[in-house]
């Protein structure tokens, strides 16, 4: 699994990613780690499949009794299925997830550790340094959902916003925007269900200041980037696969 | 990184996860390994007829480098094999667990599909159990040759130590490979000694050994 320092200032983010051990058909994904001492949280942990490694590479920065958190930005499998083994690995962290999913999310397996429900309009979550907030993102793609924003690091996780389906050997930043255009059409297209909830979210997500977002599959964006992709998908028509159905059907 | 508390209520799986992370930073210091074996070959041929103990030995600090690196990377798969089979032979016992309470809400009536469900169950949990404890044999057994490698690695820096005196004015520069050498066997000595640790604070599966008595 490839990994790498994102920031790097009384805390760190670190990047996990392009698991070259994962099945073929599964999709890849990038895990986030928060390095707080002995308050650290992990973004996104990911599915069964990619748990060993994960759980390899994490504990070549941190002591497994010094994640005292886990967030949950929705309910995939591909978030969170591994919770069922992080519950036996970690019995004493905390879960923080969108309180909607908690029926949902408990199926995975959840015995000791505690889920701390997000309300709809977010929350802040203090680690030691580290203070991250909560952003709403309901309905990009899940009804309950929310990415991650820490104002000092100027890093914002965006869970499958800014996704892309790439080989598992390609780079971990976008290098060439319109280039990558290509990468995420269909994905934002066909996932995001709503131009509404699209649109709230770009205008409250310009209100903060970004250096570099960062989403669960594909590359991330920096410093001009976030914008260009901003402003890209504020262009791009979502929730396409009822388009159909609508003109035909509803004619 | 090693750690200190709650490893023994901590799942095999999350423990052979954790030999694999913290062996990692084996691979940097087999590299440290490997430069110091450069640096002392540029020495030695500085040191021309002085050093003709000591070049040998170079070539041989270097190998050892190299295969350091190779066991390291065997023991690291290894380990993550041996973490994945035992993530699977945790979810192959949620589900004869599952059949088993599945049984038990069926009272006497239970369906002959059921019992063959569990009996099925029961062979993947054998089947598995076999795969985990022959993968961690292999663990153990790689485990022991990179413990064979670090004896022959202190061999190797005595014997640079007694060439070096004979180097005249390069014995210092040669004397300070034989300490690096040294350095790093000791570190690596030290993690291999924490994930011997690890393996031997867990004991595989002991709910697979109580269900089946
Ligand atoms: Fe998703
Ligand atoms: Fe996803």
């Amino acid at each position: 699994m490839k990994e790498t320092i994102l920031f790097d200032q009384g805390y760190e983010w670190i990047y996990f990613g392009r698991d070259l051990d994962k099945p073929e058909k599964i999709i890849d994904t990038n895990q986030y780690l928060i390095k707080d001492g002995n308050r650290c949280l992990l973004l996104d942990p990911g599915g069964i499949e990619t748990f060993s490694s994960m759980l390899a590479s994490i504990t070549r920065h941190v002591r497994l009794e010094d994640i005292s958190d886990l967030f949950a930005s929705h309910q995939d499998p591909d978030i969170i299925s591994s919770l069922r083994l992080w519950d036996k690995a970690l019995p004493h962290t905390r879960l923080h997830a969108p309180w909607l999913w908690e029926g949902f999310i408990r199926h995975f397996g959840c015995n000791n550790i505690e889920y701390v429900g997000i309300p709809d309009d977010g929350g802040v979550l203090q680690l030691n340094r580290a203070k991250i907030h909560f952003i709403p993102a309901h309905y990009l793609h899940s009804s309950g959902n929310f990415h991650i924003y820490d104002p000092k690091a100027k890093l914002l996780m965006s869970g499958d916003v800014g996704a892309a389906l790439e080989p598992i050997d390609s780079g971990i930043f976008v290098e060439d925007f319109s280039e990558h255009t290509k990468k995420m059409t269909l994905f934002h297209q066909r996932w995001m269900p709503s131009n509404k909830a699209k649109n709230d979210w770009i205008s409250r997500v310009r209100e903060l200041d970004i250096e570099m977002m960062a989403p669960q599959h594909g590359r991330i964006f920096k410093g001009e980037d976030v914008k260009r992709f901003l402003d890209w998908f504020e262009e791009l028509d979502v929730g396409i696969a009822i388009k159909p159905f609508d003109k035909e059907e509803a004619a | 990184m090693i750690q200190n508390n709650h490893t023994e209520q901590r799942p095999f799986f999350a423990l052979a996860a954790t030999v694999a992370g913290t062996l990692e930073s084996v691979m940097q210091i087999a590299r440290e390994i490997s430069i110091a074996a450069k640096n002392a070959k540029a020495i030695a041929e500085r040191a021309g007829e002085k050093a003709n103990g000591f070049r040998p030995i170079t070539d041989y600090i270097n190998e050892i480098g190299q295969e350091m690196i190779t066991l390291v990377k065997a023991i690291n798969k290894s380990a993550l094999k041996v973490s994945r089979i035992a993530v699977d032979e945790l979810r192959a016992e949620d589900a004869y667990q599952r059949l088993i309470s599945a049984k038990a809400y069926s009272a006497e009536n239970t369906p002959e599909s059921i019992h063959q469900l569990i009996l099925e169950a029961t062979e993947a949990l054998s089947i598995n159990r076999a795969a985990l404890e022959n993968e961690k044999n292999k663990l153990i057994e790689l485990l022991m040759a990179i413990k064979i490698q670090m004896r022959a690695t202190a061999v190797i820096s005595t014997c640079s130590r007694v060439e070096a005196t004979r180097a005249d004015e390069y014995e210092t520069n040669l004397e300070a490979v034989a300490v690096n050498v040294e350095i790093a066997s000791d570190k690596i000595k030290h993690i291999i000694k924490e994930c011997d640790d690890l393996l031997n604070t867990s004991s595989v599966s002991r709910d697979f050994v109580r269900n089946f008595k």
